[in-house]
């Protein structure tokens, strides 16, 4: 099976997470943490980051059907699917950004809801790529 | 169209592309788990049904009860009357992204066919006859996804613009209202 996401995306999603999420995270067992600050992934995420991961991997994804060796029309339809659904994700984090900074009223649970579900559909047909590309190379292999 | 839309305003159904997300990726997931747990059988019984010519108007009829379902759900969660007009509309969506893919899967059966018909004058064997259930699963994959989520993106746009023309139609019936004071 090919690489399905690049290690140089590998090591960017690792920095991202560990800025992201490891460090608010210990934050969490220092004193000041102690005293209330909210570190939990709807609060790190509450502004749609999640949909900006959805469009990342939607890309790789996308990077691993160009090689596939997929008819040409086949891997047009599956890329733009993929690609729709990613950017859809992204305009979670795109509308939000919009509006915070119109200042106009934006509901954090709204937003983080949003992309999480897009995020949802993005990973479920990333993998389902991936599967029929695994079950195509079984299959040619015979 | 504006005096159209002030005979007749459109009710803005305020759907967000979040819901059919959540219905498209679930049947994402299973499509694949059915490919998991069935290597064989499952692609073999959506070729079989394909030569039989109901694979597309049943993943039709399937995706168009789903797709209202889920419109009758949002709509009774947001406390608002389902409308007949976007129903309806998403029906038609939904038939049409099914039949673009069904366009799709008889292009490359015909290009398949055509090729192996040209090739049986040379000697590549390796040439198929007919569209392999590997690209068959490919496209049922996107017609089922697609089918669900892109009818939403439709209505999400023209919501956003019912809204827009609903509120100009507002704002010029306020202004002619003062300056008729």
């Amino acid at each position: 099976m090919q690489a399905w996401i690049p290690i140089e995306a590998l090591w960017w999603l690792g920095l991202y997470a560990a800025i992201g999420v490891l460090a608010p995270w210990l934050l969490r067992w220092t004193p000041k943490g102690r005293s209330g600050l909210d570190t939990s992934p709807r609060k790190l995420f509450q502004r749609g980051e999640l949909g900006l991961f959805g469009l990342l991997l939607a890309i790789s994804a996308v990077l691993d059907l160009r090689r596939s060796g997929l008819p040409t029309q086949l891997i047009l339809a599956n890329a733009v699917i993929l690609g729709l659904s990613g950017l859809m994700a992204a305009s979670a984090w795109l509308e939000d950004y919009s509006r915070v900074s119109q200042g106009l009223a934006n509901p954090d649970q709204r937003t983080w809801v949003d992309s999480r579900k897009l995020l949802f559909l993005v990973v479920s047909i990333a993998f389902t790529t991936e599967v029929l590309l695994e079950h195509s190379v079984e299959v040619w292999q015979r | 169209m504006n005096r159209m839309m002030s005979l007749y305003p459109l009710n803005a159904v305020k759907v967000r592309l979040s819901d059919s997300a959540v219905l498209a990726g679930a049947v994402s997931l299973l499509y694949a788990l059915a490919l998991i747990v069935c290597p064989r059988a499952f692609p073999e019984l959506l070729e079989r049904i394909f030569k039989w010519g109901y694979l597309f108007p049943a993943l039709a009829v399937l995706l168009v009860a789903a797709n209202e379902i889920l419109f009758v759900l949002i709509s009774r969660r947001r406390a608002q009357k389902p409308d007949l007009f976007t129903s309806g509309g998403i029906a038609l969506l939904t038939i049409a992204v099914v039949f673009v893919f069904a366009g799709l899967v008889y292009a490359a059966y015909a290009q398949a066919q055509l090729a192996h018909h040209l090739s049986s004058f040379q000697t590549f064997s390796w040439v198929r006859d007919g569209i392999s259930s590997e690209e068959l699963l490919v496209y049922a994959h996107l017609a089922m996804v697609s089918g669900i989520f892109l009818p939403y993106l439709v209505v999400r746009g023209t919501q956003n613009y019912v809204f827009d023309a609903n509120s100009a139609d507002h704002d010029a019936k306020v202004r002619n209202a003062a300056a008729g004071q």
